[in-house]
């Protein structure tokens, strides 16, 4: 009966934990990246 | 043991050191949160339903975990902060700064899943009351925090403005706790932090704490992540 609120409180809940994970996973492999690029330049 | 603390502080002062540091912890933190949440999973799976609430209580394993990460983040900004403004401390303002998305999306997360609870159980999306009302003002002073930091161009004045706004905001901290004792809401008080006698089941209360850990092992692992990508962008804005 109430399984439609269960099964969308935990995409709500793992959804945007998953997006700010792969968000930030990719910002610092992009830091990573040009801090690399620069040390080399220099 | 405050002079160790006090140590420990200084000697990750120095971004480099820290930098190793993270790089040694980085790996460990995210295999203990894959852990403890598939367990915390696991656990609530077989969660028996309540009597009152049915198989909703199993949105109270994501919903309480998340409330409490996002009174704990903003916890964690206002002591990143005092530290960064007054002792001066290098790293608190990197802290603050990337604790901030992750505070305010565990906050989101409380708002959303409580929604989805009080619509069966309260019959309402919905109200305006003391502690859900709190909870958004929570939401948006995160917000105000995250956008101070990106309007304002020179990044010791933005440090010093975002640390100030979240110094201040953390009045409401305190307001979100007690806004159950102090007025009277549609919202339930406090069942875990009776420490003495928890409100709570053994069968609730143990998949609850193993997902509260779960809950504090990302938060830190996902600051600890975007602290390592905060310094890197540091380095880069200063040979630029």
């Amino acid at each position: 009966m109430y399984d439609t609120y269960i099964y969308l409180s935990y995409a709500a809940t793992f959804v945007p934990l998953a997006v700010l994970i792969g968000v930030s996973f990719r910002q610092l492999s992009e830091a990573r990246r040009l801090a690399q690029l620069l040390a080399e330049a220099a | 043991m405050l002079k160790a603390l006090e140590n420990i502080s200084a000697h990750y002062a120095n971004p480099t050191r820290f930098m190793a540091l993270a790089a040694k912890l980085h790996a460990p933190l995210w295999g203990l949160v894959a852990l403890c949440l598939a367990y915390g999973l696991y656990r609530v799976a077989y969660v028996p339903d309540d009597y009152q609430q049915g198989a909703t209580v199993k949105i109270m394993f994501v919903h309480v975990p998340a409330a409490w990460m996002a009174l704990f983040g903003y916890s964690f900004i206002f002591f990143a902060s005092i530290t960064a403004l007054v002792f001066r401390h290098p790293l608190g303002h990197v802290a603050a700064r990337a604790a901030a998305p992750v505070g305010a999306v565990f906050t989101l997360i409380a708002l959303i899943t409580g929604s989805l609870w009080g619509q069966p159980m309260w019959g309402t999306w919905w109200v305006w009351d003391a502690r859900l009302t709190s909870v958004l003002v929570l939401f948006f002073i995160y917000l105000g925090y995250i956008a101070l930091w990106q309007a304002i161009d020179e990044p010791t004045r933005a440090a010093r403005a975002a640390s100030i706004l979240a110094i201040v905001g953390f009045i409401n901290v305190p307001i979100v706790k007690f806004s159950v004792d102090w007025w009277n809401t549609l919202h339930q008080p406090a069942s875990v932090s009776r420490l003495a006698r928890p409100a709570l089941h053994a069968d609730f209360l143990y998949p609850l704490l193993i997902m509260g850990a779960g809950f504090l092992l990302l938060f830190l692992a996902l600051t600890l992540t975007r602290m390592q990508m905060e310094i890197l962008r540091q380095k880069l804005r200063r040979r630029s």
